[in-house]
């Protein structure tokens, strides 16, 4: 009797181990985890096809980063337009600047920003997402970030990489990035949600960015503020993304459709914050269709034209 | 015809003494409120029957305040005997208090705060708040406090004001305080409205404030932030009440009924919000049936037969089609 449970638990251990070896090689197969503890970049650092992206400001970057790490800060990636609205990089600079720092299409990236605050967080989400947006899905966040990996004591030093030119291509895939054509159309024919990624005080229409035209919500958005994806703030905890149990109920909580086939189109102000309600719809919880609205409400207030927008209420608009 | 003659006389200068006292001298009306102007103010500071109550803190009002204010910092709260919750203290204390500053039963009062945030306001609404329980309804707020007031650039002192005691004797109506019995009976009640005016993230349960034993809300409230209803600190606004039109809008968007008459509790961390809550569901917007949850989140969340919820908005019915 005691042989027989002896066997059965070396045999479930056995299968254990079976499916950890199966699960490790699918890292470097293109099915990255959306996340990585700061403990598992430390003993990946030397991984030849692991390229660690720092996107905190240039200045962060040559004072001290994670070794190893190359930097391109996070203004390059959502640029400013004659237009007054901010949007992705053309898909050209980002080829340039990538290649030039060594990116192949077979890498796996593991990006990072500082870690105190859910804002620092959502800069190297929404490179998360911009990276996934231009074809490259081999991507994760480091989790806490530059804050976190310091707390630790892990080293740092400021030593830039001199890379040889990468092979990536930036191409821009439309299921991944909404315009504003794309939101129209869901207002009006109702086959998208929104998710608005901002505070729940913006949302609401109490207070505004200043340079964003007007108060309140897109019509049929869901209240979820990236703020409340991670842990920043909570006894002083690096803004680490909650777990996944936690987002889930709170997903349910707000009352998203649970079938994973919804389209949602999440958006913010710039498409910053909304890269955290991204990466946690899309990567974490496995919705399969979630766009961001590059453009965001810095560019719906200037272009909607006739379409609402919905002002002190909790509740859904018109 | 002289009878008749003799009454259009009378009529005449009662009439004309109306007119050369009333906007300048008059006696401060009990129908003027919830909130005044520093216009208005400035204009009746003089009237008979008017007390103003600084409740900012002691230095702010030594440093200067409104000409003729009282200081009135309180205590408006007290830490209860289980020293859970900040409550409102014995009304024999409170009579005391306010005869103290001035306060008959025939006074028209008039409270103000910094005036900066909506916070602010809460205090003054909490000052508002008890005198109606007391059963003095002749108060308002002094709309933007302080803060308005040195906008406009009204005079100040920092001479203080010693006020001739007053005789005011309370008639408590208790219908506008809710206790923690009451809120448990009423959770998971369609007919009475919970009213949480606390910021979405506490409502949501995201955060809460340390002293606050448990995350979350009492099941079912609806969230109405009470930091929405002024417009203080944008763009360097002081705490102003938004437009009754917005305020009306705000308590239908976020779920309370048209009918004046339904039962509202409001409740906060400490319930000096959730007395600001109540200022603009009962006195200005008009519902009848409103009262404070004095004890609010900070007893309920220490009380671990309080079921509280977390990580939704209410019923799931918030945004979405």
């Amino acid at each position: 009797m005691r042989y027989m449970m002896q066997s059965r638990w070396i045999r479930q251990a056995a299968l254990f181990i079976f499916l950890v070896v199966l699960a490790v090689p699918a890292i470097s197969a293109g099915k990255a985890p959306p996340l990585v503890s700061t403990q598992w970049l430390e003993d990946h650092l030397q991984d030849q096809n692991l390229l660690i992206l720092d996107v905190r400001a240039d200045s962060n970057y040559n004072f001290a980063h994670i070794p190893g790490a190359v930097g391109l800060a996070y203004k390059n990636w959502e640029t400013p337009r004659d237009t007054g609205c901010l949007l992705i990089a053309p898909e050209a600079d980002l080829t340039s600047r990538l290649q030039g720092l060594g990116l192949n299409n077979d890498m796996h990236v593991v990006v990072y920003a500082h870690g105190n605050t859910a804002s620092d967080a959502s800069k190297a989400a929404a490179v998360f997402w911009i990276l996934q947006a231009m074809g490259h899905e081999n991507v994760s966040m480091l989790n806490g970030g530059f804050t976190k990996w310091t707390f630790e004591g892990r080293v740092v030093d400021n030593k830039k990489p001199a890379p040889s030119a990468g092979n990536f291509m930036a191409k821009r895939d439309p299921s991944k990035i909404a315009t504003f054509d794309d939101v129209k159309d869901a207002i009006l024919n109702g086959d998208a949600v929104f998710v608005d990624a901002r505070s729940s005080v913006q949302y609401f229409g109490h207070e505004k960015r200043a340079d964003v035209g007007c108060y309140g919500h897109i019509p049929y958005a869901f209240t979820l503020p990236g703020d409340f994806m991670t842990n920043a703030g909570i006894n002083r905890a690096p803004a680490t993304i909650k777990d996944k149990k936690t987002l889930a109920k709170m997903v349910k909580g707000i009352g998203l459709p649970r079938n994973h086939n919804t389209k949602i189109i999440v958006y913010c102000n710039t498409a910053q914050l909304a890269g955290l309600d991204y990466l946690v719809l899309h990567n974490i919880l496995g919705y399969k269709h979630v766009k961001v609205y590059d453009g965001s409400m810095l560019e719906y207030c200037k272009v909607k034209g006739d379409l609402p927008v919905i002002r002190f209420t909790w509740a859904h608009g018109r | 015809m002289n009878r008749i003659r003799r009454s259009y006389l009378v009529l005449l200068c009662t009439a004309l003494a109306l007119l050369s006292i009333g906007p300048v001298k008059g006696i401060a009306s009990a129908k003027q409120g919830p909130l005044v102007s520093v216009d208005w103010l400035s204009r009746h500071m003089k009237d008979r029957n008017l007390v103003i109550l600084d409740v900012r803190t002691f230095p702010k009002y030594e440093k200067s305040h409104i000409p003729g204010a009282v200081k009135a910092f309180g205590p408006w709260e007290r830490m209860n005997d289980k020293f859970v919750g900040f409550m409102m203290p014995k009304t024999s204390e409170l009579e005391n208090m306010l005869r103290k500053y001035g306060i008959n039963n025939k006074s028209f009062v008039v409270c103000y705060d910094a005036g900066l945030t909506s916070s602010d306001t809460a205090k003054s609404a909490r000052a508002v708040w008890t005198l109606q329980v007391l059963g003095h309804n002749k108060v308002a707020i002094l709309d933007g406090g302080f803060e308005a007031w040195g906008q406009a650039e009204k005079p100040v002192t920092s001479e203080p004001t010693v006020p001739w005691p007053g005789n005011f004797k309370a008639h408590v109506d208790r219908s506008k305080v809710a206790t923690l019995d009451e809120v448990r009976k009423v959770i998971g009640s369609r007919k009475v409205f919970l009213v949480d005016n606390r910021l979405p993230e506490y409502y949501f349960g995201h955060e809460k404030k340390s002293e606050v034993k448990r995350f979350g809300r009492l099941p079912g409230s609806i969230l109405l932030p009470v930091s929405f209803v002024t417009t203080g600190g944008q763009e360097f606004s002081p705490a102003i009440m938004r437009p009754v039109k917005e305020l009306q809008q705000m308590a239908l968007g976020v779920g309370l009924p048209k009918d004046r008459s339904v039962r509202i509790i409001t409740y906060s961390d400490h319930g000096t919000q959730a007395a600001l809550g109540y200022f603009v569901l009962h006195n200005i917007l008009g519902y009848k049936n409103v009262s404070v949850y004095d004890g609010s989140i900070i007893e309920a969340a220490a009380n671990p037969k309080v079921r509280m919820e977390r990580y939704s908005w209410s019923y799931g019915s918030y945004g979405g089609r």
